[in-house]
């Protein structure tokens, strides 16, 4: 990719923060990173630091157009050229009450609300798989960066950015204070029904070979046709004589939703992963099958799609992924 | 002070939330955003709860608002020839297009990027999908939730002795739309470079198996792949019981230092197995009858890593997040005074200003009236005929 290709970084992250690099270096950007990886995981390691240049000795600015810094390098002293964009991604505000207490991932997931969440109702909430705290306040650090060397191109003048991790997680969780401050109502772990509105609908569904997702959602169209699938096979029952456009599936009662769901469940129970996926493709059901983690590095269509790159983690064949997204010019 | 991308203007097409959530992150730093609505096919965002007083009224979605704050608001009948030939007008004027329609529709109208960048080589057009544009998959219809399905994330989601988990969330419908901004941004650099535009075609699965790589990297290797609460650095690193119902604190251990002063505090021999389940009981028996907020506070006074597990109203409350300026308050006309999500930076320089999401056509005159330069009275005739509507 050579949307960055004229672009230098220089890269004092060492954990949070280290995804920012890792992205800009995706898009083209020279990343030259210093300061070495105190990670000992080689998975999160290999996140941290794919695509970038390992430097040792004096940090050189000149010439740079973008620098990261972590919450170990916030404050380090640098001659800052007027022309860079320093970017500093830390866990709370750089001045807030918060600030300097010790954050990990798991730690900023449970405060912004998500772990509240995820899981299930009779166990205790749950973190997301991978670091997405991390995750998110790096892509937002990469977001912040661009953003500055869009402003420098019409000002011909750098800025300093300082990215919370904590508010990137917050952002993530786009409902649940959003529902709490319109409706009063305190979202909890619901295992795999979908709470919208009034009522809930299921998610995750057994078929014959596996899992699918799909649930009752207020798409007419995406309704119909799955219905109409049913049909097909002589299993719509009363779904077939429901007026989609006419009804708010979000405010149906759960007792009706359940009743529905049974019908749907006996109808996916009769066709594997693969039938349903081409039936949903064909026909717009709004389905997916669930894919296991093996499925993936494997999967046709990344494949179809030049997705993975080969690598080597621990003297060990991997494949890991490659463009953030593809690129076609005129 | 100015927005960071004053002067760059994009035609949004978009609906829902994988496109919107990208433009709104542009809006919010200046770009000019038109959204493209119609009032013939809503976009489902206005008919997604929470609505103001609980009655379902377009332009009364808390949740529209949030995810297109600071944008201009159209409508155009795209089946109506008549409304296209004025959606082209748009794009002339426009730097980026924005859609997230299901593949050939964009190619029926003729806005596809093929036909759009003949005559305009510089334009810049993101597309953003459920699995891309190419590819055996790239017919497939759904919501950010199909991401999580297609991408691993829901298989690795969850308890690693039960089913695949959904969470009540689409973070495919979170991710892909920083990707997309990500890569509209990364174009306008190029673009300024060499003059040329490109066309950005985002999956929702590939920005979702890029932020759990690890995970799969993790898999790859031998390990067992779906981690539940567990850190592969880490211990303890959980959640657990704090006094009252459904409360929870989360507790992670970096590093030796962090492990004695947890131990010291719960009165845990240090010397135990921190992996080991004798210290996880032990751990959350201490935790149990105390109050989240009060033990996260002095964990952490020692060092060590620890937030109470917040729901939807300890988050809309924070102080860390008011006193951030992260909620800001706008005025609309339906949804009366009420805060708004603003990106998570603080530029020196660069102004970041959440301004209200658009009515449901609020402002056809002034696009396409006083931005595009069309005559005012044919502006009046195609909305009363139903081709800007």
């Amino acid at each position: 990719m050579t949307m960055l290709d004229t672009i230098r970084v220089v890269d004092l992250t060492l954990d949070l923060g280290s995804y920012a690099g890792v992205l800009l270096a995706s898009m083209g950007a020279e990343v030259v990173h210093h300061g070495g990886c105190p990670l000992s995981d080689p998975a999160e390691r290999e996140m941290a630091l794919r695509g970038k240049i390992e430097r040792s000795g004096a940090i050189a600015l000149d010439g740079a157009d973008i620098l990261l810094r972590g919450p170990e390098t916030a404050e380090l002293d640098l001659p800052v050229p007027a022309t860079l964009i320093d970017v500093t991604i830390i866990p709370f505000e750089r001045d807030g009450a918060l600030a300097g207490r010790p954050a990990t991932d798991l730690t900023l997931i449970a405060r912004s609300g998500l772990a509240a969440i995820v899981g299930d109702p009779d166990r205790a909430p749950l973190n997301l798989p991978g670091r997405q705290a991390w995750a998110l306040a790096g892509i937002q650090g990469a977001i912040a960066a661009l953003v500055g060397l869009n402003a420098r191109a019409a000002t011909g003048k750098g800025d300093r950015i300082t990215v919370s991790a904590y508010r990137s997680a917050v952002l993530a969780n786009y409902r649940e204070p959003l529902t709490w401050g319109w409706t009063g109502r305190v979202g909890t772990r619901t295992g795999n029904l979908l709470v919208r509105g009034k009522s809930g609908v299921q998610q995750v569904w057994n078929c014959a070979d596996g899992f699918v997702t799909w649930a009752l959602v207020d798409n007419p169209p995406m309704m119909r046709a799955t219905v109409a699938q049913m049909a097909a096979d002589r299993l719509a029952g009363n779904l077939a004589a429901i007026d989609w456009d006419a009804i708010l599936v979000a405010d149906m009662p759960r007792d009706t939703l359940e009743t529905w769901e049974a019908q749907v469940a006996r109808w996916f129970a009769t066709k594997t992963r693969a039938e349903l996926t081409a039936a949903s493709n064909r026909h717009g059901m709004g389905l997916s099958a669930i894919s296991d983690a093996a499925d993936i590095v494997t999967d046709p269509h990344l494949a179809a799609r030049d997705f993975w790159r080969d690598a080597e983690v621990d003297g060990r064949p991997v494949r890991v992924p490659g463009p953030l997204f593809r690129t076609e010019a005129s | 002070m100015s927005g960071a991308l004053a002067g760059v203007k994009i035609a949004d097409f978009s609906w829902v939330g994988a496109g919107p959530r990208a433009t709104k992150d542009l809006a919010d730093h200046g770009a000019t955003v038109v959204k493209v609505e119609s009032r013939k096919r809503l976009d489902l965002g206005r008919l997604s709860p929470p609505f103001k007083d609980g009655k379902r009224d377009p332009d009364g979605s808390a949740f529209f608002a949030i995810t297109n704050t600071s944008k201009l608001g159209v409508t155009i009948n795209l089946s109506d020839p008549r409304g296209v030939a004025v959606a082209r007008r748009l794009v002339a004027w426009a730097d980026v297009v924005v859609e997230n329609f299901g593949k050939g529709f964009m190619e029926r109208l003729g806005l596809d990027y093929a036909t759009l960048s003949a005559d305009r080589p510089d334009l810049i057009m993101l597309s953003v999908s459920v699995a891309g544009r190419t590819g055996p998959m790239s017919d497939l219809r759904g919501y950010g939730n199909s991401a999580a399905a297609l991408s691993g994330l829901a298989a690795l989601s969850g308890w690693p002795d039960r089913s695949p988990h959904m969470p009540p969330f689409a973070y495919g419908d979170v991710v892909a739309p920083m990707f997309a901004t990500l890569g509209v941004l990364g174009a306008l650099e190029e673009r300024r470079r060499t003059g040329r535009g490109q066309h950005i075609d985002v999956s929702q699965v590939e920005p979702l198996v890029h932020v759990i790589g690890d995970v799969l990297l993790r898999g790859q290797l031998g390990e067992k792949a779906k981690p539940g609460n567990a850190s592969p650095s880490m211990a303890p690193h959980g959640i657990y019981p704090a006094r009252g119902h459904d409360q929870w604190i989360a507790i992670a251990v970096a590093d030796d230092a962090a492990w004695h002063a947890l131990a010291t505090m719960a009165g845990i021999d240090a010397s135990l197995d921190r992996r080991g389940a004798e210290v996880e009981i032990a751990l959350a028996d201490w935790t149990a009858g105390q109050d989240k907020h009060v033990l996260a506070g002095a964990l952490a006074a020692a060092g060590v890593a620890a937030e109470p597990v917040a729901d939807g109203r300890d988050v809309f409350s924070d102080p860390e997040l008011i006193g951030s300026g992260h909620f800001v308050a706008i005025e609309h006309a339906v949804l009366g005074r009420c805060e708004m999500p603003a990106p998570p930076a603080h530029f020196a320089a660069a102004e970041v200003k959440v301004g209200p999401p658009p009515l449901l056509g609020e402002h056809n005159h002034r696009v396409f009236v006083d931005m595009l330069g069309i005559d005012a009275a044919d502006i009046a005739a195609l909305e009363a005929e139903g081709a800007l509507a």
